[in-house]
């Protein structure tokens, strides 16, 4: 089954998808002790405590891409879930309510800068009567907030390794980081290439392992997977005919759309990179696993000013040489949006285009392609004119 | 010599123009229905009959607004928020803004000079802000919505709408009309809601003046006032602003014509 399931993708594609069906495979499995997490707890300390992680937000993408989305949603209405939280989180809350889920050990959250997920996991642990630890996240990246953080997720890991009644010992959590450290060179290498004119990569295709891309570092997938795409991009050129380069930020539709069979194939705009494949911190340090998992997690574009953002997405543009900028407005987002105003003015400022694309991720109901697609076309037609001037 | 054409086929209305050596020879204004492609090539016949001219006289057609897609006789298809660009470039090169509220949408554009698209925003998928809004409450306060604005200006003390939900609103007006509150205020209520919403989506690109107002909702001038009041600017409303789409798309393919 799985040769088939295979067929025609490129090498990389090809582990994805077996780490996928391997992890559904883990998840579902007796034996195994799985943590659900939300998708800033790095799985590096999940994967090293010798837990498997469960992002049920990744799950959520995962549900609305097989066309299920609609049928999780009802499922949340009907428990009282309410209408105006993020469609990531009202699918995964209808889907544990229904048992959908993998069976959990523990919840582990972070607390910033998406609440909502730490809400979620905190009541599913009451409801199932298991152990949640909340990491508790500050917002600026000094060495104050790394001592607060690395000691908090010690204390997660000692408390993890009791739950499984094993002892708790660092050589795990070492193995991971060094994994970690091994997929984190390969995908430098890998973002330096996208640099490329032309673009190697179908940005669009990359956009939708960005929850892959959650799960693999600290794992040997994280490895294969990375290599296998670093040498796949050294000959590659997915996209023929390439016109408007385009940075992707946030996320997008995960269920079925025409959206970017229109960017892609009828006006040949190339997304050459997106924010969230970044590689945004320094190699892990074995010997210190707890404080530089605390770096990796502060140093997060997203964290603490938006000016970090701004500056990131600027400097991304200028690396890409991308010809203006797509952000994906997820409804009900507050971390990706709350301040889009400043973004908005700073990238007016550098005279680099922003369109800003309103929808939902998840929820199909309201999606109107006629009118992300005239957004999208209108954009298109600035950025060609502004070129030819 | 060929004439270019533009086509906008908005939700309400499509407009055909032609062009004449740089100035318009003739345009026509046509209710959309519920065929795109019909409504474009009724409002092309028309705007030749007024232009006395043939179909094998004309050159390079572009077509705009949502129904353009359907418009498959046309050389080219270009987004209405090019078009609004470029049409309203052509008849005030000053401009730096335009609004358009259309029958199903309605749209801020910040203009540069040549007519090139800065940065624009449009409405979210919902009826408030457009033609769509004022044709409700019209229907539910039972007088014709062209008449709604000149009502509306008699008004000194607008009522107060304060819902930007087009079914929301509708309970409002409903529940005004049975306090037995005047038409007059009513109606300039609901024209201050529409340029409360459509100001709101304005600045988040910076209103920039000067700042022309186009589309079909332009000829209604309680909305006119209301906007002007809501922006703080004294709006340019062209003299036909239901063509600026149309006028744009055929400027575009006198371009192309020239390429």
């Amino acid at each position: 089954m799985l040769s088939s399931l295979a067929r025609g993708k490129a090498p990389h594609e090809k582990i994805a998808l077996e780490f996928n069906l391997r992890l559904a495979g883990l998840l579902y499995s007796s034996s195994k002790w799985v943590v659900w997490a939300n998708i800033f707890v790095p799985p590096e300390l999940i994967w090293g405590l010798g837990f498997v992680p469960f992002y049920p937000e990744i799950a959520a993408a995962v549900v609305a891409n097989l066309g299920l989305s609609s049928e999780a949603l009802r499922l949340a209405d009907q428990s009282g879930v309410p209408r105006d939280l993020c469609s990531f989180h009202r699918v995964a809350m209808g889907l544990a309510g229904a048992g959908f889920f993998p069976k959990a050990r523990a919840f582990v959250a972070v607390n910033y800068p998406c609440w909502t997920a730490g809400v979620f996991l905190a009541w599913e642990a009451y409801r199932q009567n298991l152990p949640f630890f909340l990491i508790d996240m500050p917002a600026e990246c000094d060495e104050d907030s790394v001592l607060y953080l690395a000691r908090q997720l010690e204390e997660a890991a000692r408390s993890l390794a009791i739950i499984k009644k094993s002892r708790y010992h660092i050589r795990g959590l070492r193995e991971a980081i060094k994994l970690s450290n091994e997929a984190h060179s390969l995908a430098l290498e890998a973002m330096e290439m996208r640099k490329r004119i032309p673009a190697p990569l179908k940005g669009s295709k990359m956009i939708g392992h960005l929850g892959l891309i959650a799960y693999l570092f600290g794992s040997p997938y994280g490895v294969a997977y990375y290599r296998a795409l670093r040498d796949y991009i050294e000959g590659s050129q997915e996209q023929k005919e390439q016109g408007i380069r385009l940075y992707w930020m946030h996320l997008k539709p995960f269920y079925p759309t025409n959206l970017f069979e229109l960017l892609e194939n009828e006006r040949k705009a190339v997304i050459v990179f997106e924010e969230y494949s970044s590689i945004w911190w320094e190699p892990l340090r074995e010997d210190e696993p707890f404080l530089s998992l605390a770096r990796k997690m502060l140093s997060h574009p997203s964290l603490g000013s938006v000016g970090r953002r701004t500056a990131k997405v600027l400097a991304d543009v200028e690396a890409f040489k991308a010809d203006g900028v797509v952000h994906f407005n997820h409804w009900g987002c507050r971390q990706s949006q709350g301040a889009m105003a400043i973004l908005r003015r700073k990238l007016r400022e550098e005279g680099v285009p922003l369109l800003e694309l309103e929808g939902d991720c998840i929820d199909e109901n309201g999606y109107q392609e006629g009118q992300l697609r005239v957004r999208l076309e209108a954009f298109l037609e600035s950025i060609k004119e502004g070129k030819e001037r | 010599m060929k004439y270019p054409v533009g086509i906008d086929v908005g939700s309400a209305s499509a407009e055909a123009l032609i062009l004449k050596d740089g100035k318009i020879l003739a345009y026509s204004i046509l209710e959309t229905g519920a065929n795109s492609r019909k409504a474009a090539e009724r409002a092309l016949e028309e705007a030749l009959r007024k232009a006395g001219i043939s179909r094998s006289e004309i050159g390079p057609i572009v077509a705009t607004g949502y129904g353009r897609i359907s418009v498959d006789f046309a050389s080219r298809q270009v987004t209405e928020i090019s078009c609004y660009a470029k049409g309203i470039n052509f008849l005030y090169p000053e401009v730096r803004m335009v609004i358009d509220i259309g029958g199903q949408d309605s749209k801020a554009i910040l203009v540069g000079k040549n007519g090139r698209v800065l940065d624009f925003v449009m409405n979210d998928k919902c009826a408030a802000g457009t033609g769509r809004f004022l044709e409700v409450m019209a229907k539910v306060m039972e007088v014709n919505v062209e008449e709604l604005g000149e009502i509306s200006l008699r008004s000194c003390n607008p009522a107060e709408i304060s819902s930007t939900c087009t079914v929301f609103a509708e309970s409002e007006v409903v529940s005004l009309i049975a306090r037995g509150l005047p038409v007059e205020d009513i109606a300039a209520g609901i024209h201050k809601a529409i340029a409360r919403r459509v100001g709101a989506m304005a600045r988040r690109i910076g209103v920039t003046p000067p700042v022309a107002f186009a589309g079909g909702v332009a000829k209604n001038a309680g909305v006119v006032k209301a906007l002007e009041e809501e922006l703080g600017v004294k709006l340019i409303v062209p003299e036909e602003p239901q063509i600026i789409g149309a006028l744009g798309a055929a400027l575009l393919a006198s371009e192309s014509e020239g390429d």
